[in-house]
């Protein structure tokens, strides 16, 4: 691993652990006396703390030092969880991912803006009353004098061969000591030897025997190894540990146990008639280390055990998501190449061929569906987002409302989760403004003065929904359509069913508030959530009661790579239909629509309304034989789409459409066929909302 | 670089000493028999870490054994400040003295 690549994964783990921190807070303020929680919280910037220390970000690590201390005691119990606190640990949380988006760049972050040092004043004023150990530094053991007293410890670090190859430097981390005390002595020595044929520069051949005398905790100076944890082997000894604390580490460590008692004697750490009592015979359990192979061994072994106990952590990696992307992009083209491999298959006639050709091909389907999983990440990722916004719009509105989550579990594509953050975030914000009303309001109307907004998420017909709903007045489409009249976008002789009133809330421009507020009623916001979530072939339609509240359901597709698809022809055009919106086909009966691509169907004795695409997209390629008809649900909305052929199923790798034809109704993409041919991909919800619209049009003229 | 052996190797090995460049380093100086000219210069150093440390140590011994004693000489803080973090500064014979 690249010092780049291991800088790349300090900065998604300190994004990663902010999170887990702002999680903590929110969960803090509900129960503030949970100690799992403040544990999590101090951890969390403890290891920000740490890490940034390997890089020399000195910015970080002296704001996280004294965000350590307050949380460390918050962890204590000697200050309390107030409101106020939990603002100010926020805009900690705030500063930091600035800071690290800073570290990110390569830009210098700066350590005199004034924000940081009125929270780092705030934090201090908070300790000021505590003195001793907290104002100074975190510890996990307050009722020891330990904390208070500078002692001596005696630490022998025995570095993995490869720790340096991991990313980790012990000289940083021999620095990284100098900050918890004064470093008595810095003994090096041999692991492997320098001189050994073997030696391999890039392996860590040295190993350190170091005093210190510090206040800290050993839990703090153990922490300063958390990255080589479980790798290499640090045995930390006293404060003023007998013979037997010292004895046992002899017995953990590998190497010659006389090498290492006169060691730790030369260290001062035991005197000479200690050492001679541990360097007697029956103190001698390892044998002596005769070459370089055998230390390295020894030592592996010993970290395979410490390994065996972090087979939990082990279990995720982390990668980066370019190397995903590039293995998607890869399987797309395979996709593309076993499509035009069966083609050849089938036009060879040959039965083994075919069979072959057929394993291989789903084969390449389970690469796919695992290859597409790896890119996947659960929407709690950014379902926790919304509590820090609501909060603060709570307080800035004076409302009170509570955020509810359900199916945070539900996967979505990496790349569609943050391509869906902006919308969710303005959906959340208008229900919060415009949805919910004053608790005073609220009473009123017999409701409790707490509003609630709830965000739910699940998998429907090969899409995943997520739906913002609130208890709040519900939309007034009286109001509504008055103001799409005052604004020239309706007449004022049409007559528009709700979902149609709904629909003009996503016209640019479109604001019912009567005020402007801060957080939305700027006429931006609905317009373009419809626009960001189109552009990922996404949708988004509402439903509200008067009184009872509103529901915003945002429907994406699983992923923005490769569908199963459905063939389908008109004329000498291709198109592909996504198989999961099918429920079924059958042959079109004769239908008659006249002028109009659109009409409805009686489907074993339910109306349905369909759309011939024939018509639909002007094609005057001759028509060959009866026509077929596929019918397809998205939701509880039901339609059918005439064609002419049906040419089964196909794995469809999604290519994106020029921006040329980026308002082309009805097509959410391209793929190429395994003949080479291109197909253009069906977006179904908007075909179907355009059939509704059209339908209803048709409806009125006959009504008229 | 050319083997050193009848020349001594001057120490422009360039200024990435950490572990990014410690394999081209140590073949460099295999290839120059670990041979150096006199109290050379560390002045090119900008990065150094544990794995270039070992190197100067290697460095250091091998031509001490060879050449009697080395010193290094226009010693960087960046190798000063390593050197002593690691408790390295005494078996490189590093002196307190002016940095380069």
């Amino acid at each position: 691993m690249s010092t780049e690549e291991i800088f790349a994964t300090f900065i998604a783990e300190s994004r990663d652990l902010l999170d887990e921190m702002e999680r903590g807070l929110f969960a803090l303020e509900k129960t503030p006396d949970d100690p799992e929680l403040l544990n999590t919280v101090f951890r969390a910037a403890h290891t920000i703390k740490g890490s940034a220390g390997l890089f020399s970000l000195e910015a970080i690590v002296a704001f996280t030092h004294t965000t350590e201390n307050l949380l460390d005691a918050l962890r204590k119990g000697q200050i309390e969880v107030s409101a106020d606190l939990i603002n100010d640990l926020l805009l900690v949380i705030d500063i930091l991912r600035e800071m690290i988006d800073q570290a990110e760049r390569k830009v210098a972050i700066p350590n005199d803006r004034p924000e940081v040092a009125r929270l780092v004043r705030a934090m201090q004023q908070r300790l000021s009353h505590l003195g001793g150990a907290s104002a100074h530094g975190p510890s996990s053991e307050p009722d020891k004098a330990a904390n208070t007293v500078s002692q001596r410890w005696h630490l022998s670090l025995y570095f993995h061969p490869d720790v340096r190859r991991a990313g980790n430097d012990p000289v940083a981390l021999m620095r990284y000591l100098e900050e918890l005390g004064e470093v008595l002595v810095r003994m090096p020595f041999e692991q492997l030897s320098l001189d050994s044929d073997d030696f391999d520069a890039e392996q860590i051949s040295l190993g350190f025997e170091v005093a210190l005398q510090t206040e800290r905790p050993r839990e703090e100076i153990l922490a300063v190894f958390d990255w080589v944890a479980g790798e290499s082997q640090v045995e930390l000894i006293g404060p003023g540990s007998d013979l037997e604390g010292f004895r046992q580490a002899l017995q953990r460590l590998p190497g010659d146990p006389q090498a290492i008692v006169s060691r730790w004697q030369a260290c001062g750490s035991l005197s000479a008639a200690q050492a001679a009592e541990l360097s007697a015979p029956a103190t001698r359990v390892a044998p002596a280390v005769q070459s370089a192979a055998e230390a390295t061994a020894a030592v592996t072994e010993k970290q395979a055990a410490a390994g065996a106990r972090n087979d939990g952590e082990a279990r995720f990696i982390r990668i980066d998501a370019r190397r995903l992307d590039k293995l998607i992009n890869l399987v797309g083209e395979l996709v593309i190449a076993g499509s035009g491999a069966r083609t050849l298959a089938s036009q060879s006639g040959s039965e083994e061929l075919i069979e072959a050709n057929s394993a291989i091909l789903q084969l390449v389907e389970d690469v796919r569906d695992s290859s597409l999983s790896l890119r996947t990440v659960p929407l709690e990722s950014i379902f926790s987002r919304f509590t820090r916004v609501v909060r603060e719009i709570s307080r800035d509105l004076g409302k009170e409302i509570a955020i509810e989550f359900e199916g945070g579990e539900t996967e979505l594509d990496r790349s569609l989760i943050e391509r869906v953050s902006d919308p969710l975030m303005h959906l959340v914000r208008n229900a919060a403004d415009h949805g919910l009303e004053t608790p005073e309001e609220r009473e009123k109307s017999g409701k409790s003065p707490q509003g609630t907004i709830k965000l739910s998420a699940y998998y429907d017909s090969g899409n995943v929904v997520i739906e913002i709903i609130d208890d709040g007045r519900g939309i007034d489409t009286a109001r509504v359509r008055q103001k799409a009249l005052d604004s020239g976008l309706i007449r004022a002789d049409q007559v528009l069913a709700p979902d149609q009133i709904y629909d003009l809330l996503f016209q640019p421009g479109f604001s019912t508030a009567s005020k402007i507020t801060n957080v939305s009623g700027r006429g931006v916001g609905l317009d373009v959530v419809r626009k960001n979530l189109t552009q990922i072939r996404g949708s988004v339609e509402v439903t509200s009661t008067p009184g009872q509240g509103s529901r915003f359901r945002l429907r994406l597709p699983l992923t923005l790579a490769i569908i199963d698809g459905f063939l389908v022809s008109i004329g000498r055009s291709k198109y592909v239909i996504p198989v999961d919106m099918i429920r079924e086909c059958i042959e079109a009966p004769t239908l008659q629509t006249g002028n109009r691509a659109s009409d409805f169907f009686n489907l074993r004795g339910t109306v349905m309304p369909y759309v011939r695409l024939r018509q639909l997209f002007g094609s005057d390629a001759p028509a060959r034989g009866r026509e077929n008809m596929v019918v397809t649900q998205v939701g509880e909305r039901v339609a059918g789409f005439v064609v002419d052929e049906l040419l089964g199923e196909s794995q469809t790798v999604i290519k994106p459409l020029g921006r040329l034809f980026s308002n082309a109704m009805g097509v959410g993409g391209a793929t190429i066929l395994g003949t080479g041919e291109v197909a253009l991909i069906l977006d179904i919800p908007s075909l179907m909302l355009s059939i509704d619209r059209e339908s209803r049009d048709h409806l009125q003229q006959l009504a008229a | 670089m050319t083997n050193t052996k009848t020349e001594p190797l001057l120490l422009q090995t360039g200024s990435d000493w950490t572990i990014r460049r410690a394999k081209g380093l140590q073949q460099t100086l295999e290839a120059a028999g670990w041979v150096l000219e006199h109290e050379p210069s560390l002045q090119m150093i900008e990065q150094i870490d544990l794995c270039g440390l070992q190197l100067l140590v290697k460095l250091h011994r091998r031509t001490s054994l060879k050449q009697g004693r080395c010193h290094f000489r226009d010693v960087p803080d960046v190798v000063r400040d390593a050197a002593r973090s690691s408790g390295l500064d005494r078996w490189l014979e590093i002196d307190e003295g002016e940095s380069a």
